[in-house]
């Protein structure tokens, strides 16, 4: 850092050379928080208290469209009466079914194209680009891309399950087929980032352990299971981690695609409390469902959020 | 013999991967592949029973969008909310990110739990009293609330893929600049942000396409005069009536930016990208 100047220092007694000099120093030790200033006033405004703001509104009884009608205290009634409620169950297991069957297919799919791309071949940048198209793709694009290929009558995948001997489907409108649909959707816009971590996490890896094994005369699928997968094991819980916050919050692909019907069969939690929140214009219910969500999502993220940040300690050193 | 049965082996083995990794492409390329097609089609070509593949081109459905529905207006308003919020996420992460990287601060942990908890929280739990506040104090439906949500949400992730490039500077530049004399605003606007430049590139991509594609904050801060496109797609999409040809424009230009992206600068992404699930 910068120089310091060589100065005499008599105690209880600063020049006014030595004043400056201090100040300065002090001044500087602050300009880092100055840098962090921004972003942490803005998270405190925009992140932080929003969440305690909708942590105390889980505890009123507030319909914003009447605003002549009191905000009444409603203590513990709102938790009860979600709790107590036959849908909010009907989603929990919508999205818990949603979001294991999404991560471990997208995790899978993704890991094969891996170990797919993890060799030589021609035309293996052309491929891999057009792998990765919809990696950054919206998720309102997505959703309506698939509700377009779904469609019962004018739909692509109907045209292709014919060729197989299904008849016709109204998937979407269907009871059984519409969140399997929705997880299909799932999967086409989020298994190319799986995809890549893997590949580039693959990539990584030393390459020693493998070349001793196969002096050694393992076989191929040996070396993959006993060791590189092994060696994966933390990008894997990283990714699994990642995929499983995000499917449990879906709300993208169900506001566009089926609006959480038939009957039902597709309402996620996270559509619920957007249900709740902005149609019923039930604040207090839906602020229930917003404060259940965001504990889950942070039980699930804590080892997510202690690697980064160990992540960015190291950063510092 | 043998070495004839070896190429023979080969050949089968080359034909299972490219049919699988042709079936791979097909699925992740196809859907879109269909909706720009689909965009492009006369009325008669887009509701058949089989997919029409050969078709004469038609710029109607695009022309139409623009005409009827003041399609203009969004696409703006998502360029300039997008533009904002890449701005913002750009200098103000870096600027945290370098702070965070070159000083040992004081509640290190506790700074740093708050950054990257607030990527971790659901939009959803925070969106019921944010709403309250914004319509309270009659910001609601103005880009400028997008704009300051889109940013704040999205700067953890930034500041933390930014403080990967900034552990690449030398120290020594930022001390040889001091030592010249600059002060630390001046270092860090001249000497430190030209020099991850790459990186700041690649953290700009990658915030403008999280605003331009972010719908649910969109969704409950926007009403009329504000929307942004995928606002706009999910009310077109209506409930009796689907317009396929206009709804598929309108998803052809929203997803112009990202597929151009990932042809022109995947390579540059994949480290971004990839920043905090791989290490090494």
């Amino acid at each position: 850092m910068r120089q310091r100047l060589p100065t005499i220092s008599r105690p209880g007694f600063l020049s006014k050379r030595e004043r400056v000099i201090k100040r300065s120093i002090r001044s500087e030790r602050l300009i880092p928080y100055w840098m962090l200033a921004p972003l942490l006033v803005g998270l405190a405004i925009l992140v932080y208290s929003p969440m305690i703001g909708t942590f105390a509104l889980s505890f009123l009884r507030y319909f914003w469209n009447k605003p002549q009608q009191p905000i009444r205290w409603a203590g513990l009634n709102n938790y009860i009466d979600i709790f107590s409620e036959s849908l909010f169950w009907q989603a929990f297991g919508n999205t818990i079914v949603f979001m294991i069957v999404s991560t471990g297919l997208s995790v899978l799919i993704g890991l094969g194209l891996a170990v797919m791309f993890d060799r030589k071949f021609p035309g293996k940048n052309v491929f891999m680009t057009l792998i990765l198209l919809p990696m950054m793709t919206a998720p309102v694009a997505a959703a309506l891309t698939w509700k377009f290929l779904f469609d019962g009558q004018w739909g692509a995948v109907n045209y292709f399950v014919n060729l197989i001997g299904i008849p016709n489907q109204a998937w979407l409108a269907s009871p059984k087929l519409a969140l399997p649909a929705i997880m299909v959707a799932d999967i086409w816009l989020y298994a190319p980032f799986v995809f890549l971590v893997m590949f580039a996490s693959l990539q990584a890896l030393p390459q020693e352990p493998m070349e001793a094994a196969r002096i050694d005369g393992g076989s191929r699928w040996q070396i993959f299971t006993r060791i590189t997968l092994p060696l994966l094991v933390p990008n894997f819980l990283l990714i699994i981690v990642i995929r499983l916050m995000d499917t449990f919050r879906v709300f993208d692909f169900i506001y566009i695609m089926t609006n959480g019907g038939p009957g039902g069969k597709t309402e996620t939690i996270g559509f619920l409390s957007y249900e709740r929140t902005f149609r019923h214009f039930n604040m207090g219910q839906g602020s229930v469902i917003a404060i259940f969500i965001l504990v889950v999502v942070l039980l699930i993220s804590w080892y997510f959020i202690r690697i980064l940040q160990k992540g960015l300690l190291e950063q510092v050193r | 013999m043998t070495k004839r049965n070896f190429t023979l082996n080969s050949i089968g083995k080359w034909t299972v991967f490219y049919i699988g990794l042709i079936c791979a492409v097909f699925f992740f390329v196809f859907p879109i592949f269909w909706i720009v097609t689909t965009s492009l089609k006369h009325r008669v070509d887009v509701y058949t029973e089989k997919p029409v593949l050969l078709f004469s081109v038609t710029w109607q459905n695009y022309q139409r969008i623009f005409e009827l529905h003041d399609f203009g207006r969004y696409l703006l308003n998502s360029f300039i909310v997008a533009t904002s919020v890449t701005l913002i996420i750009v200098y103000f992460g870096a600027l945290a990110a370098y702070a965070l990287t070159r000083w040992r601060i004081k509640g290190y942990n506790w700074v740093s739990l708050a950054i990257i908890s607030a990527r971790m929280f659901p939009p959803i739990a925070l969106l019921p009293s944010f709403f309250l506040f914004a319509s309270r104090i009659g910001i609601v439906d103005t880009r400028r609330v997008l704009i300051f949500a889109h940013a704040t949400y999205g700067l953890p992730f930034i500041v933390f893929m930014l403080a990967g490039f900034f552990r690449q500077i030398p120290r020594d530049l930022d001390d040889a600049a001091l030592i010249d004399g600059c002060s630390y605003f001046q270092l860090f606007n001249w000497i430190i942000l030209p020099s991850v430049a790459p990186g700041l590139a690649a953290t700009a991509i990658l915030s403008f396409i999280w605003s331009w594609n972010e719908f649910l904050f969109a969704l409950v801060l926007t009403r009329a005069s504000s929307k942004t496109l995928p606002v706009v797609i999910s009310e077109f999409i209506g409930f009796v009536q689907v317009d396929w040809q206009g709804l598929t424009a309108m998803a052809t230009i929203l997803l112009l930016p990202s597929i151009i992206i990932t042809f022109a600068a995947q390579k540059y992404l994949v480290r971004g990208l990839t920043a905090g699930a791989v290490k090494g």
